[in-house]
């Protein structure tokens, strides 16, 4: 008789732990910050039209303009500067400081090449700005970088040599 | 002793459960105070198309803005971005807007054939072909190249654009003091943003006050603008053109490309099955 009790209370003991716990794992996680970002280039700013919003093509869900990009998987990234941890628009992970500053650019080592491909908001120190068919590239200690403007912010891909 | 114990635990843990159910329940139960359902009132969308056929109405005009728009940084601290706008306007396809900001100092002028736009501090400029009105010019902006110009949604309604279609709920608020003229305030909901709009009241219904917010990122960030009005001074025509300042650079506007290193990356699930 004992042993039956004590089974009872262990089962009104176990199984609601077990519906608790699993009841609390299902709770819907408060939506995250980053699912509304892709505004103004890399800034995580308020949406500034009611049309806008309508029309909503968030950043990355769009076409690359810069189809030629030749994305190198073995160039080795050097992760101080690469900014697609987390999805480039906004936040730290974005080339801004938490105040909003854009973060220096780190001139990249003779050992690790800069990506193809990386985006940053702003250029590491001495870059000479050269002009190819219209189109304006910095050069930055051999690394060249692509300035494009979207949203409302200049941000710099990094490209081959033109 | 011991039973009674396990009892009492019990009870704890079941009291969890039910907290836990509620709060399950809370999360993907919608909002409860808007129960009442969202209702569109006529009055309230017969002063935005009073406003909208007025914008219309004017051959040409000139406006000037106060704007703050906040940033969203560390997550959840809204930094308040200020900037100042000018805007001029004629009727179908010219348009100069200035601004003037802690983001930096912009220009943007379209002439019928070309949209450019200069970055100050930067010293870019972009000058890109346009279509032949600005309504088509400030979609193919937005659309192509994630564009939007400053007070977007004054521009979009003035050539014609409508917001109405995108209102789920509308209401009329009262009267408002806006930089010492009265006002109509009219406040609207739609899929991504709430917005509200102060109409000036009398023979000219111009939007005088915008406040835009944010609904899809928790902090709910906004935009706020204020607008002074000119429809009486003329514009010169080479306000309307554009000539790139000695040194400026061309640049690209675009649509950066996402992630590419690994959207090109192959998924584990796309590997190819052994046989």
């Amino acid at each position: 008789m004992a042993r039956v009790k004590r089974s009872i209370s262990r089962s009104l003991f176990e199984v609601p732990v077990f519906v608790a716990l699993l009841m609390c794992a299902l709770s819907p996680e408060a939506p995250s910050e980053a699912q509304a970002r892709g505004r103004g280039g890399g800034r995580n700013l308020a949406r500034g039209s009611v049309h806008g919003a309508n029309v909503s093509r968030d950043a990355n869900r769009n076409t690359n303009v810069n189809r030629n990009v030749n994305v190198n998987q073995n160039v080795n990234v050097n992760r101080n500067v690469n900014v697609h941890g987390g999805g480039y628009y906004g936040g730290p992970c974005c080339g801004y400081d938490r105040w909003g500053h854009p973060v220096a650019t780190a001139v990249a080592v003779t050992a690790t090449a800069v990506a193809v491909g990386t985006i940053v908001a702003s250029l590491p120190p001495q870059c000479t700005a050269t002009v190819v068919g219209n189109v304006t590239y910095q050069n930055c200690g051999g690394t060249y970088y692509q300035p494009i403007y979207q949203g409302n912010t200049v941000q710099y891909v990094v490209v081959n040599r033109p | 002793m011991f039973v009674a114990k396990r009892r009492f635990v019990a009870v704890a843990i079941g009291l969890l459960l039910i907290a836990c159910t509620a709060l399950a329940w809370w999360s993907f139960a919608p909002r409860t105070n808007r129960a009442a359902g969202p209702e569109i009132d006529p009055k309230a969308m017969a002063q935005l198309s009073r406003a909208t056929n007025y914008m219309r109405s004017l051959p040409a005009f000139s406006l000037s803005a106060d704007v703050t728009q906040d940033e969203v940084v560390q997550d959840d601290f809204k930094l308040q971005r200020t900037s100042q706008v000018r805007i001029a306007v004629r009727r179908p396809d010219r348009m100069r807007a200035e601004v003037y900001g802690d983001l930096g100092n912009r220009l943007f002028v379209y002439d019928g054939k070309t949209l450019s736009v200069y970055l100050e501090k930067e010293r870019y400029f972009i000058t890109q072909p346009a279509p032949a009105t600005l309504k088509e010019t400030l979609d193919a902006a937005l659309e192509k190249h994630a564009l939007e110009l400053p007070l977007a949604d004054i521009l979009y309604v003035a050539m014609g654009g409508e917001l109405q279609s995108s209102v789920r709920d509308a209401g009329e608020i009262g009267s408002s003091m806006i930089d010492g003229t009265a006002c109509l305030h009219l406040a609207f909901r739609g899929a991504k943003v709430d917005w509200q709009l102060w109409v000036q009241q009398g023979t000219q219904p111009l939007p005088r006050k915008i406040v835009i917010t944010t609904t899809d990122a928790p902090t709910r960030p906004q935009y706020n603008a204020r607008l002074s009005w000119d429809l009486s001074s003329p514009i010169p025509e080479d306000r309307f053109q554009f000539t790139p300042p000695k040194g400026a650079m061309p640049i690209a506007a675009g649509v950066l490309p996402a992630e590419p290193a690994r959207d090109q990356a192959p998924k584990s699930k796309d590997k190819p099955k052994r046989d």
